[in-house]
């Protein structure tokens, strides 16, 4: 589950630009992240790369961060894991639905090497 | 052009025996200097040495203003053929006027000018300034074709067009404000071109105030050698001084103009290596002769002697004017501090803008800098430690604290002209 983390500067109208640039494109989860003047805005969706694509053509500062997701219901596990793998967590989107789904988007320092620790320890990831 | 030959000592003699010339014919035929001669008590016959040149009162931008349109005029106008009027950094804009002889030896000038930043006939120069009032279009234009340059008179705007250009005709050097080069190249990595596959090999920049970082800047995306020149209208327009191959300075072509530095204060004239107000005479003007002009502009004479060959003295590279020093807190700031400051911050990508207005009684200053694909990871922490850094630099730089503020990328407005880099609000608050 890819995430798309958006620069914006505090002002008005922002969000909802950000908003309607992915109109028709699935939103699976979303958060907001505020430091004072700026803020990050979080997005997890169904088509990233076309995401990314009209994000960027409106020339909002988007980066895209690869996975991964796990099940809320391993999310314990999960943790755990990385503590153990020294795999830093920065950031999480709760409640990312994905048909019949609960999921939990995770910004990791290293998506791959968090990837494999899941797949070795048998916990499904998105 | 360049006389291979010149001495030191050719030099010196003729700017003497040219400035008792000018100031005896200006004497005659110009009503301002008429003026300036009379308020002091002088007669031409009173300056013989340079050393009697401080006896005569400065010539301001003010000068010219009350003296708008014709005033400063010293030839009958059907020997005029041309006017500019200044790009009016701050005020009210000034007119100047040119006989033929004028823009002739202003052609020779600059063609000296960029002679000496390693042009020649071989060299394909896109002019991308402004044709019209403005002197710098023209300037360059009639100085890089009197070398034999081959001329693109591209003029202003129109960036993705201009960059079109550099890749058909394979341009081999352009000339703008360092901040619009740094917009070309922003715009031409949009388009899909890398500007360092351009065939540029070199540039030369100028109108506005800039720092060796925003140099490396522009020679690292454009893969070019970039030169400072330096100018103003009132003299001529770009063709004063200019930068050699050793880029540490700049020349000032004085068998063209005497200069001195003053203590913007006193009016004192200063010692080489003391930092002040340059102050021009120019020895060669027909249309409008002018006997210490003050440039507004901070700067120093460097002793030190050039690697290059040519026997100019040299002024370091223009820090700011005396009328765009901020007074922050009772610090005296220029603008190009700052941004030396700014600029040697690893994230810093060229575009900012700096604001002071007042919190109550106090200055406070701010800095918005923008945030750039480059160095945005997503990360939350990495932006707050951009922002605390440049924050530190700043305190530890000038001991005044600064709110340095994050903003989206082409927020801050772009610039075809000179950027406006500094928003002072203080004046309206009051």
């Amino acid at each position: 589950m890819d995430i798309i983390s958006v620069f914006i500067q505090n002002r008005p109208g922002r969000l909802l630009q950000i908003i309607r640039e992915i109109e028709g494109i699935t939103l699976y989860g979303f958060s907001i992240a505020d430091a004072g003047d700026f803020g990050i805005v979080r997005l997890c969706v169904d088509r990233p790369a076309e995401a990314m694509r009209s994000l960027r053509s409106k020339e909002f500062i988007a980066h895209l961060t690869p996975g991964p997701a796990v099940e809320a219901a391993h999310l314990e596990r999960a943790v755990e894991l990385f503590e153990r793998e020294d795999i830093n967590i920065d950031d999480a989107i709760y409640a990312v639905l994905v048909g019949d789904k609960r999921l939990v988007a995770l910004r990791v320092s290293d998506p791959e090497k968090a990837v494999a620790a899941l797949e070795k320890e048998g916990i499904p990831s998105f | 052009m360049l006389s291979a030959k010149l001495s030191r000592y050719d030099i010196l003699s003729q700017q003497e025996k040219l400035m008792r010339y000018t100031i005896r014919k200006g004497a005659q035929t110009s009503p301002w200097i008429q003026t300036q001669l009379k308020r002091a008590g002088l007669t031409p016959d009173d300056i013989r040495g340079k050393e009697d040149l401080a006896k005569i009162p400065f010539t301001t931008k003010q000068d010219l203003r009350d003296n708008y349109p014709f005033g400063m005029l010293a030839c009958p106008l059907e020997d005029v053929v041309r006017f500019h009027a200044s790009s009016g950094t701050t005020g009210k804009s000034t007119v100047v006027y040119y006989t033929q002889q004028d823009i002739d030896t202003w052609a020779g000038l600059m063609a000296r000018v960029l002679q000496t930043t390693g042009l020649t006939n071989r060299d394909i120069m896109q002019i991308i300034y402004n044709y019209g009032f403005f002197t710098g279009g023209f300037g360059f234009h009639y100085g890089a074709e009197r070398l034999g340059v081959s001329v693109i008179p591209s003029g202003s705007g129109n960036t993705k067009r201009q960059i079109e250009i550099m890749r058909d005709f394979k341009t081999t050097s352009f000339t703008s404000t360092p901040s619009y080069a740094l917009h070309l190249a922003e715009v031409a990595r949009e388009m899909d071109v890398e500007p360092s596959s351009l065939s540029l090999r070199q540039g030369v920049f100028g109108g506005e105030p800039w720092s060796e970082a925003i140099r490396r800047q522009i020679e690292t995306a454009f893969g070019i050698d970039a030169y400072d020149n330096y100018g103003l209208s009132e003299l001529c327009g770009p063709g004063v001084a200019c930068e050699c191959e050793e880029k540490d300075g700049l020349h000032v072509w004085e068998d063209y103009f005497i200069l001195e530095v003053i203590d913007p204060e006193t009016g004192e004239v200063l010692a080489d290596g003391e930092k002040g107000e340059l102050v021009f005479t120019p020895l060669w003007k027909q249309a409008m002769p002018l006997l210490r002009y003050r440039t507004g502009d901070i700067s120093r004479i460097m002793d030190d002697e050039c690697g290059c060959s040519l026997p100019f003295k040299k002024v370091e590279r223009i820090t700011g004017r005396s009328d765009d020093m901020l007074i922050i807190r009772g610090v005296n700031i220029f603008p190009s501090q700052i941004e030396e400051v700014i600029s040697q911050h690893p994230a810093f990508r060229g575009h900012y803008q700096i604001v002071v207005e007042k919190q109550g009684a106090m200055d406070a200053l701010s800095i918005n800098m923008e945030v750039t694909d480059s160095l945005f990871s997503g990360n939350i922490k990495d932006l707050l430690h951009i922002q605390k850094d440049l924050q530190e630099r700043i305190r530890s730089t000038f001991f005044i604290s600064a709110d340095v503020k994050l903003v989206e990328e082409g927020s801050i407005p772009r610039s075809i002209g000179k950027a406006q880099r500094v928003i002072d609000k203080r004046g309206e608050q009051q």
